[in-house]
């Protein structure tokens, strides 16, 4: 990555908010949205609103990408006249596999495949891609707002690859995946959409340390931590309430299991809740 | 520079499916029917476990296909001169497998940076290489475990710029990538785990375990238990198949041959 290319992206990634909005922009913002509502019930037993940030993280082959395909086909499914994004970093997204799983929420073939020409997918073989391709779409949702989920698998990657171009000096790294989770959050916020996003543990052990900072982790509304465990995979759920929300305290920690089959994920048994 | 941003929609994406069969039904049958196209597929496993061998035979079966195949050879043991008998043990006549043997592009990598190199031309060159169905990388962890530990994460780096450009090679060109790398102790007394570390961990489709049978009949004293020629492939890792499969399959002087009383067995359920 060229120094050049480094700071065209931070200057787009900056936060040049505009100090007003056109009405255009206004009544795009304020339309009612789609309710993701029975939608992802089991990932998110509380329903997910506009602006919620949901991250899926766990080891290589615990089944981020195919919880993740489930909250893309559950979107799709939910309305008929929705959009989803999907941006794919890490390639490991099947469309006859996204097929498969529409067919489970609709009632034929052909809806599926009209549920599928909804979904627009972006790839990206380099972070500066991403941050081009996500800017682009928060600036298209400022005029159109009628994207209902952005999905992102993953966004880290492509962590090592910037982390040894970006020099030695961590905070370099660390500056420039602040910024992606800023992005992000702007995303949510002002594009009025859910965000689920994969995350593969770069670390081994539970070291707290998060690659995309503090500020994106604090911005995260659900946390959902996989591990596979004896022919299956045990997903924690954190939830973090938010004062905006009139809905009774969601519970802050919620087990369970899952298991992968043909037909998609099957949900197991309750290990915990309302701890 | 950075490179070109693809954009489409689910429906402009109508690719043939391409699998690679290397007629071991049960090892194909692990993952879908033979080598997806398109994806990136991981043999892992001790040394001298057969990995080079099933490479060979995905080689062969590639040729036989009427496909072209690239090797890139980190450790020199991809023998050419094997892959010609195992043309010729499946009928084929010397001129028949000279002129198979023309589709086969065998390259000898020594760094990471020619390996990405190498990619890198396969990927701008797509009309010369039309027709490529499977590349070889053997083996990846002789090239990057030397730099892995090399300051500056320079190893981890150059790690995940391979696997993404693999990754890329092999869903814009349709063809199957297949990378062998070996097996580490996790920990003091723990299990075995891919090397490469938890940088790679993620990175490929697919991931076959390799192990081999011990005999267990009793040889002279102060003598190791001698290897049979029976392995065990283990589906650990999948985006379109049940993990926990495996299949068995004999590494012989002819080649890799389908286990005679092997059993598919399934991963236990829940």
């Amino acid at each position: 990555m060229t120094s050049r290319a480094c700071r065209q992206v931070a200057m787009l990634a900056c936060d040049s908010s505009p100090c007003g909005e056109s009405g255009r922009q206004l009544l795009a913002r304020l339309a009612p949205r789609p309710d993701l509502g029975s939608v992802l019930t089991e990932l998110c037993p509380h329903h997910p609103v506009p602006g919620d940030i949901v991250e899926i993280s766990g080891p290589g082959g615990s089944g981020k990408t195919q919880l993740l395909m489930e909250c893309v086909a559950a979107a799709l499914s939910c309305d008929s006249t929705s959009a989803v994004v999907l941006l794919d970093t890490d390639r490991h997204v099947r469309m006859p596999r996204l097929l498969q799983l529409l067919q489970r929420h609709l009632p034929s073939a052909a809806a599926a495949r009209s549920a599928a020409s909804r979904l627009e997918l972006l790839t990206a073989t380099s972070s500066q891609q991403a941050r081009v391709a996500l800017e682009a779409l928060l600036a298209r949702l400022e005029e159109h707002a009628g994207v209902l989920l952005l999905a992102v698998d993953s966004l880290s990657a492509f962590y090592w690859s910037d982390r040894h171009a970006l020099g030695r000096v961590g905070e370099r790294a660390d500056a420039w995946y602040r910024q992606l989770g800023q992005q992000l959050v702007r995303l949510a916020g002002r594009g009025r959409l859910v965000v689920v996003a994969t995350r593969h543990s770069l670390s081994a052990g539970a070291t707290g340390w998060h690659h995309m900072g503090a500020e994106w982790s604090a911005a995260v509304t659900r946390s959902v931590c996989l591990r596979p465990q004896q022919g299956a995979v045990e997903a924690t759920l954190r939830m973090v309430a938010r004062t905006e929300v009139a809905a009774p305290p969601p519970p802050s920690l919620w087990k369970r299991r899952f298991v992968i089959t043909d037909e998609g994920v099957r949900w197991l048994e309750v290990l915990a809740d309302n701890e | 520079m950075a490179s070109k941003l693809f954009l489409h929609s689910c429906q402009g994406t109508r690719k043939r499916s391409y699998m690679l069969v290397v007629s071991l039904i049960r090892v194909d049958g692990l993952l879908g029917g033979g080598l997806p196209a398109g994806d990136l597929v991981e043999l892992c496993g001790p040394s001298a476990v057969g990995k080079t061998q099933l490479c060979l035979a995905w080689a062969a079966a590639a040729l036989l296909a009427g496909a072209r195949v690239l090797v890139a050879d980190a450790k020199c043991e991809f023998s050419v001169a094997r892959c010609r008998r195992l043309l010729r043990r499946r009928g084929r006549s010397a001129q028949e497998c000279d002129r198979l043997l023309e589709r086969l592009q065998y390259a000898q990598v020594f760094s990471m940076q020619e390996l990405l190199a190498l990619l890198e031309a396969v990927r701008s060159r797509r009309r010369l290489h039309a027709g490529l169905r499977l590349l070889v990388v053997d083996s990846l962890a002789a090239l990057a475990a030397p730099l892995l530990a090399s300051p500056g994460f320079i190893g981890f780096g150059l790690l995940t710029d391979v696997g993404t450009t693999l990754k890329s090679v092999a869903a814009e060109c349709r063809l199957t990538a297949l990378v062998t790398n070996d097996l580490v102790q996790s920990e003091p007394g723990g299990g075995e785990r891919p090397a490469l570390g938890l940088a790679w961990l993620h990175v490929p489709h697919h991931r076959l375990l390799l192990s081999r049978e011990t005999s267990t009949a009793p040889g002279p004293l102060a003598q190791p238990p001698r290897a049979g020629p029976r392995r065990t492939a283990t589906l650990a890792k999948s985006i379109s198949a049940p993990c926990g499969t495996s299949a068995d399959f004999l590494v012989t002087g002819a080649g890799v041959e389908e286990a005679p009383t092997a059993q598919k067995r399934s991963a236990p359920e829940d």
